[in-house]
């Protein structure tokens, strides 16, 4: 940058009188500022030294003293500028503030995306969470329901041995605590093994589908007229007695229950 | 040095120069160097072009922007459908009978995936196969068949859990995933006939009923589907956030409770299906009302089907004959005469009547289904011993006009309203209608027709002193917001007096009397130890299409009663069409109230008291 400066000391004298002439350009006006700058800016010595030149060359030419003469008008207004910023002492402070208050802001800008970040994949983390446990509480939903299905339930009595009664008897309590029996009691009979292989157990639906004839044993004991001629051939109501099956303990309970809740007075006779 | 030059300069060119001197100013516009005009011209550009701007941006922010933001907002915005739950259809206890869950299509692209997966896609579509049979309990053989067709678009599998679909689909890219909703039936065949099906349909994207309740109360299950208007991405379905512009939320549907005690209904099914294997009728109908309230706590066919597996099934089995199908009742129409004759005090129920074997009726001769001479039956013993004769005497006594208001009133030849699809009125012929052997042949339930829930309906009215309530299956809906709405009820109609209902119930008594000889009912094997059965035989003969006359071998075979006699709460009505050889359904009504007296613990009560059926 120093290179045109001195380029045009060096010319200076010869282009003189043309200079003189014309009007200096905007521009160049703007190009001369810039050199005393730059020369401030190289150092104080610099300045008491250019001024001792200036006095020292006051012999020289008229257009030296002239430059001379401009550099120092310049270098009063720069120098007066330099005075100016190193005026208020508060300013350090100031920009210390802002450079602070940016850094935090920095820091907290980052902080907060850092955790958004963080806090996306916890939501799409609690997202699936939610969404395998509502697919577990509808898949337990649906497993509840197919168990506790009437099919399905007289399916696992079936399974156990149980037998459902046809024709239990019943036990009345009477009012003194005398114990009536209603009926006679006899063995359920456990139907005949089913035809078809029974359903898997899972499945609570193929279940309903193929219910174990359970009848079947109490058919062939009757012989059932047509209804309307019923008195002249009385059906019978004989049941083979059978085995007792697993299933006659959980009849007998349930005559019990009956007789408790037909403790009537008139259940009593 | 300086000097001289510029003094000689302008002396040369002043002589030659005068003239060429006005033109610079002249010459000087047109040249381009001139820097001001340069700065004209330049301007003239900006300015041309600014407004240029101007005028677009204008264009575009005043006069254009309508157009251009609704296309904007065409590209982006997106309308995402919400589809509503389907309503859960519950029994009266609250088990559910019916319900939905989520479920995902899994469908893929077998030909991208040939060409893709070139040499090794024979191999890639065989772990394909295997890796949806096994989580989906699909066949591997006929998955590999898809795979293995030239199609653009198959189904793997119509409803796989969502669990297992997100699984398959991690595994398999090529394997796609359309949200579905999932029909449960969890009691299989359990009131299927009542209930129905419903199952996807793939055009409205929705679970949609087809038969039963599921397809007659459709609009009140399936809810009202949401929607929600977004801004997605281009070319992709993701969401940009908060730009939502409307949303609706999804109504989902009601669920339906219904009367039915799914544990009665499961009993009543069984031993129905039981009870029509075994006498090889052609098919069946009963039906549980609550004599009080006229609730139907079960309905059950002879023939059923499994709704979740509605591919295997015949439509025959999916209907529900007991509210479709009528059937001439036969003997269980001659409470109606017995009514009349009491409600109108034309006879007591130990009045003797002296009955011959058969009786005249215009130009048909009516005979008793045993042959006998002049016997003398109580009206008691009429009832009790189905003797076609001593009623149609009776209803000779109450008169035509009399016995066709008791008709109407008992329902019959009207629909129950009871809200099931397809419900048949049944038929009795128009009064105006009636020739001389209609009345011969209406009080011994021949020539008119009712479904088994008109059948039990007329019962229920003797039951509950006099007071016919039509019966009714949905006991309420449960809105959106668990508002419980329950369907307007039909107006109880009163058919006979509390104390005329109250003697025919001593009357029918008789019918299950289970005594020695002549003394004996009809009904006697539908007697329930502890218990007084009131209830009624019936069989008619049915029509021979070949001839239009009655068959000799068919049977409609029925049977209608209540339990206990005393204070009715359970009426059962029974029909078998044709049951092999002389069938009755008294053993089944017996079966049916036994279970019943024990599932809701009806006190026992006192033996019934001996009725004269036949005097000496």
């Amino acid at each position: 940058m120093s290179a045109p400066v001195t380029e045009r000391q060096h010319v200076a004298a010869p282009s003189r009188s043309r200079r003189a002439r014309s009007a200096v350009p905007a521009p160049r006006a703007a190009r001369v500022v810039e050199v005393p700058a730059q020369r401030t800016r190289s150092g104080s010595t610099r300045n008491t030294s250019s001024t001792r030149t200036s006095k020292a060359a006051s012999p020289r030419s008229a257009a030296q003293r002239a430059y001379a003469r401009r550099d120092d008008r310049l270098r009063r207004i720069v120098g007066g500028r330099v005075q100016k910023q190193a005026a208020p002492a508060g300013r350090a402070q100031f920009v210390l503030l802002v450079m602070v208050l940016l850094a935090i802001g920095l820091v907290a800008t980052l902080w907060l995306s850092t955790a958004a970040a963080a806090d996306s994949y916890r939501l799409q983390d609690a997202r699936t969470a939610t969404r395998d446990l509502s697919e577990q509480s509808e898949l337990l939903r649906k497993q509840v329901a197919a168990l506790d299905a009437s099919p399905a339930l007289a399916q696992r009595a079936t399974d156990l041995g149980m037998v459902p009664s046809k024709n239990p008897a019943r036990l009345v309590v009477g009012a003194d605590g005398a114990v009536t029996l209603v009926g006679e009691p006899s063995a359920a009979q456990a139907p005949p093994p089913p035809p078809a292989p029974p359903a898997p157990p899972t499945d609570p639906n193929a279940q309903a589908q193929t219910p174990p004839p359970a009848d079947a044993g109490a058919a062939g004991a009757r012989t059932p007229p047509p209804a309307d001629a019923g008195a002249q051939n009385p059906s019978t109501q004989a049941q083979a007695p059978a085995e007792p099956p697993a299933g006659t303990n959980a009849a007998t309970e349930d005559a019990q229950s009956q007789a408790d809740a037909g403790a009537t007075p008139g259940g009593a006779g | 040095m300086p000097v001289a030059p510029p003094r000689s300069r302008p002396a040369g060119p002043a002589r030659t120069a005068p003239p060429r001197r006005p033109a610079p100013p002249r010459s000087a516009p047109a040249r381009a160097g001139d820097p001001s005009r340069r700065m004209k011209i330049g301007t003239l550009i900006l300015v041309a072009l600014l407004t240029l701007s101007l005028v677009k941006l204008i264009s575009v922010q005043t006069f254009q922007s309508g157009s251009l933001t609704a296309s904007s907002e065409k590209q982006r915005t997106t309308r995402l459908a919400l589809p509503a739950e389907r309503g859960s259809i519950l029994d009266r206890n609250g088990t559910p009978l019916a319900f939905s869950t989520e479920a995902s299509a899994l469908v893929t692209n077998p030909r991208l995936i040939s060409t893709q997966k070139g040499a090794q896609a024979a191999e890639y579509k065989q772990r394909m196969a295997a890796a949806v049979a096994g989580r989906t309990g699909g066949d591997p053989n006929a998955l590999l068949a898809m795979l293995n067709s030239d199609k653009g678009y198959v189904v793997l599998a119509p409803l796989a859990d969502p669990g297992a679909a997100r699984e398959l689909r991690a595994a398999f890219p090529e394997i796609a995933e359309e949200k579905r909703e999932s029909r449960q039936y969890p009691g299989g065949s359990l009131a299927a006939n009542v209930i129905g099906a419903a199952s996807w349909n793939s055009g409205d994207k929705k679970l949609t009923g087809l038969v039963g309740l599921e397809s007659s109360q459709d609009a009140l299950l399936a809810g009202t589907d949401g929607y929600e208007v977004v801004d997605t991405a281009e070319g992709s379905s993701a969401i940009i956030p908060g730009s939502t512009r409307a949303q609706q939320d999804a109504v989902p549907g009601s669920d339906i409770q219904l009367t039915i005690d799914s544990d009665i209904q499961y009993t009543i099914q069984r031993q129905l299906q039981d009870y029509v294997a075994k006498t090889n009728a052609k098919g069946g109908s009963a039906v549980v009302l609550d004599a009080k309230t006229g609730e139907v706590l079960a309905l059950a066919n002879g023939t059923t089907f499994d709704p979740s597996n509605l591919a295997g099934a015949d439509s025959a089995s999916m209907g529900n004959a007991a509210v479709t199908s009528p059937f001439e009742p036969g003997s269980v129409n001659k409470v109606v005469t017995m009514s009349a004759a009491l409600e109108y005090g034309l006879a007591k129920p130990e009045d003797v009547l002296d009955v011959p074997g058969s009786i005249k009726v215009a130009d048909r001769t009516v005979n008793d289904a045993w042959k006998h001479g002049l016997d003398h039956y109580t009206l008691t013993g009429v009832l009790a011993k189905s003797s076609n004769v001593g009623t149609i005497m009776t209803a000779q006594k109450v008169g035509e006009d009399r016995f066709a208001d008791m008709l109407a009133k008992f329902g019959l030849g009207q629909k129950t309203g009871i809200g099931l699809p397809g419900e048949s009125a049944g038929r009795v012929p128009p009064r105006d209608t009636w020739s001389g052997s209609t009345f011969g042949n209406l009080p011994i339930g021949q020539g008119l027709s009712m479904t088994v829930l008109q059948m039990a309906g007329m019962y229920q009215a003797v039951a509950n002193d006099g007071v016919r309530i039509p019966p009714r299956i949905v006991s309420s809906t449960i809105g959106p917001g668990g508002v419980r709405t329950v369907p307007p009820q039909a107006e109880p109609v009163r058919v006979v007096s509390p104390q005329t209902a109250q003697t025919l119930r001593g009357m029918l008594v008789a019918v299950t009397q289970d005594a020695k000889g002549v003394q004996r009912g009809t009904g006697a094997a539908a007697g329930v130890d502890g218990y007084q059965v009131a209830g009624k035989t019936g069989t008619a003969q049915q029509v021979d299409p070949s001839c239009g006359c009655y068959a000799r071998s068919t049977y409609w075979i029925t049977f209608a009663g209540m339990l206990p006699a005393q204070d009715p709460r359970f009426v059962i009505g029974i029909m078998l069409d044709a049951p092999s050889g002389g069938a009755s359904a008294a053993p089944l009504f017996h079966d049916m109230a036994s279970f019943i007296a024990a599932r809701q613990q009806i006190p026992v009560g006192p033996p019934a008291p001996f009725q004269t059926l036949v005097a000496p």
